[in-house]
């Protein structure tokens, strides 16, 4: 039961780290257009208790992609310097979009073992029932 | 009524072993967007098995037969469809020591009149 109790536990740490990971990518996508917005990275952990991994994840350090930024052509944008450039902002939508699919998948594979695991359990527990 | 008992005993490493097991394929599932994770993988229950049969238990602290999952670094990448695949199979192994040990019980409250 306890291997039960941990795995479920598992599941549950790399469900929240996709979820934060959808948070940060969908802040990006939101601020594509914000003029001088660097796009948030995400990064995973291992998660450690008193000096051993325990096999959760969790979410590390946001930090920001250090890229350039693009340059968007608008002399008339109060931003705009001499040559009529402003910073926009380094999001690349398609990217965005792809890491957003990708951690769907991950979610549901970790959701998907979240209910395989617990229809073990219950299984368990239907022996003690009869 | 001995033969019984082994057979509760198998049954129950089984289910121990494939809950085991699931609580490694978690990982490797949670694990499996972090960069530099190898997959886990684990010792067949067989082995587990005769590894733990082969052990004389004299007394109470000793190792008694596999429950427990032996990993292993597989030295790869996740690919969550093999971790699927043995998920489903993990399961369906705990199904099956769960059928063994609940005919077992059938077996007994039967031979106890209880039916």
């Amino acid at each position: 039961m306890a291997d039960f109790t941990q795995a479920l536990g598992i599941s549950a740490s790399g469900m929240t780290a996709q979820t934060a990971r959808i948070g940060r990518l969908s802040e990006n996508i939101a601020n594509a257009d914000t003029p001088g917005y660097h796009r948030k990275l995400v990064s995973f952990d291992a998660e450690v208790q008193r000096g051993q991994q325990t096999g959760r994840i969790k979410v590390g350090r946001t930090s920001l992609d250090q890229s350039p930024l693009s340059q968007i052509y608008d002399p008339s944008h109060p931003l705009a310097d001499e040559t009529g450039h402003y910073n926009g902002s380094n999001v690349d939508l398609l990217v965005e979009i792809a890491d957003a699919r990708e951690a769907q998948r991950s979610y549901e594979a970790n959701l998907k073992m979240f209910e395989q695991i617990k229809q073990m359990s219950s299984g368990l527990l239907d022996l003690l029932r009869r | 009524m001995i033969e019984n008992a082994a057979l509760f005993r198998i049954a129950g490493a089984m289910s121990a072993y494939a809950g085991s097991r699931q609580s490694v394929i978690a990982e490797n599932i949670a694990n499996a967007d972090r960069p530099g994770y190898h997959a886990k993988g684990v010792t067949p229950f067989e082995t587990t098995m005769e590894r733990g049969l082969a052990l004389k238990t004299t007394g109470a602290g000793h190792l008694k037969a596999g429950g427990t999952a032996a990993t292993f670094d597989t030295g790869a990448a996740v690919a969550l469809e093999q971790q699927m695949v043995e998920a489903v199979d993990a399961q369906r192994n705990h199904e099956k020591a769960l059928a063994i040990y609940r005919h077992g019980l059938t077996v007994l409250r039967t031979a106890l009149g209880r039916a």
